[in-house]
């Protein structure tokens, strides 16, 4: 006869030994997605506040000299200027970039940098642990401050103007602040106005090319994807990082706001909002 | 606003604050850049973003280390900061 002990402490059951892996081969299915929100909560618009964060463990190497895209999301169907929202890495100038856009010509834009003690950068600087010079950008071989499993975590948060402004967005390389943007008041072209229908959503790829490959020399992984429907502070922030070892983003305190979660632990699916699809050689990876 | 390839002498000459764009080549050797300035000492030279996009993806061995190339909203939208 076995008795339960009352006061035992049971297993929140949270694992994280898995992520997905973007290919490093273009195909004519290597996408990781979702290819409809269907309402799900994640439709923004320019003028909403809103907050993404992913994990994520470069495999490009130095010489990719290219940019790679992290996340997109754009209208169901749409192109590049179609409601388009991206965070993408410049390896060839080592920054992270940030952008709306409703059109060509109406969009915003700022970026961060990460290996230039110049006081204006120095927070990002510091923030990202990469070293100074153009011969520590950020790849495979220089993940720079990284938490578990040499994952770091990037979030990115938005205020509710149509803004690219230093006092409406912030990035955060894990738990800390990347400081101000390049761009003080933003690189500002016409006035986006996206819509908010249904989008989809990609990792590691931009929306208008996510057949393609991502990287190169072995595949970057992606973990713990989330999507809040505010703007997180710096101290909600500090609370999902948790010292560089993932939470439940159920647990969080902010989890009411929480509209899309994704942990990849065997496949796609969704703790929060709709699963992802994960096609042709992108895959799920040990961590 | 004109599109070139120069080389890297070249480029090490020109007044940098007149550059939008800028990226080198895998060999260190040539540069892609865009500018209001119209140059003279060039290796080739693109009527549009476009056609210069294109060039990089067919030429991608040379220009970028994943098999693809430079996208129009990237030879548009990156600014070029010199000494950064």
């Amino acid at each position: 006869m076995h008795l339960i002990n009352p006061f035992m402490s049971f297993p929140s059951g949270f694992t994280n030994i898995k992520a997905v892996a973007k290919s490093i081969t273009t195909g004519t299915a290597q996408a990781v997605y979702v290819a409809d929100s269907n309402s799900s909560g994640v439709e923004w618009d320019h003028d909403d506040d809103f907050s993404i964060s992913f994990w994520i463990k470069p495999g490009w190497d130095s010489s990719i000299n290219t940019t790679i895209h992290l996340f997109s999301s754009t209208d169901a169907g749409g192109g590049v200027n179609d409601s388009t929202f991206r965070i993408w890495y410049s390896e060839n100038n080592n920054r992270i970039n940030v952008q709306w856009r409703s059109s060509s010509s109406h969009r915003r834009l700022n970026f961060w940098l990460f290996h230039s003690t110049n006081s204006a950068y120095l927070d990002a600087y510091n923030a990202a642990g990469l070293g100074e010079g153009g011969g520590n950008f950020w790849s495979a071989s220089n993940r720079g401050n990284v938490g578990d499993d040499d994952f770091t975590m990037i979030t990115f948060t938005k205020g509710a103007s149509n803004s690219a402004a230093n006092s409406n967005i912030n990035l955060y390389w894990n738990g800390t602040s990347c400081g101000n943007g390049y761009y003080a008041n933003g690189q500002n072209h016409g006035t986006p106005a996206m819509s908010n229908n249904d989008k989809q959503i990609f990792l590691g790829s931009s929306s208008w090319s996510p057949y393609q490959q991502s990287g190169n020399s072995s595949e970057t992984l992606y973990d713990g994807l989330t999507m809040w429907n505010s703007k997180l502070t710096a101290t909600e922030v500090t609370e999902l990082w948790n010292g560089g070892t993932p939470i439940d983003a159920t647990t969080h305190s902010n989890a009411t706001e929480l509209k899309g979660y994704w942990e990849f632990e065997g496949n796609g699916n969704a703790t929060v909002g709709e699963n992802i699809s994960i096609n042709g050689n992108s895959n799920i990876a040990n961590r | 606003m004109n599109y070139y390839i120069v080389t890297s002498e070249v480029f090490e000459s020109l007044d940098l604050s007149s550059i939008r764009y800028a990226h080198k080549s895998q060999d260190r050797t040539k540069w892609i850049i865009t500018t209001e300035s119209t140059l003279d000492d060039v290796i080739l030279a693109f009527e549009t973003a476009e056609d210069l996009s294109v060039y990089t993806f067919d030429n991608h061995s040379d220009w970028t280390g994943d098999g693809g190339g430079i996208e129009v909203e990237d030879i548009k939208e990156t600014e070029y900061l010199s000494g950064l």
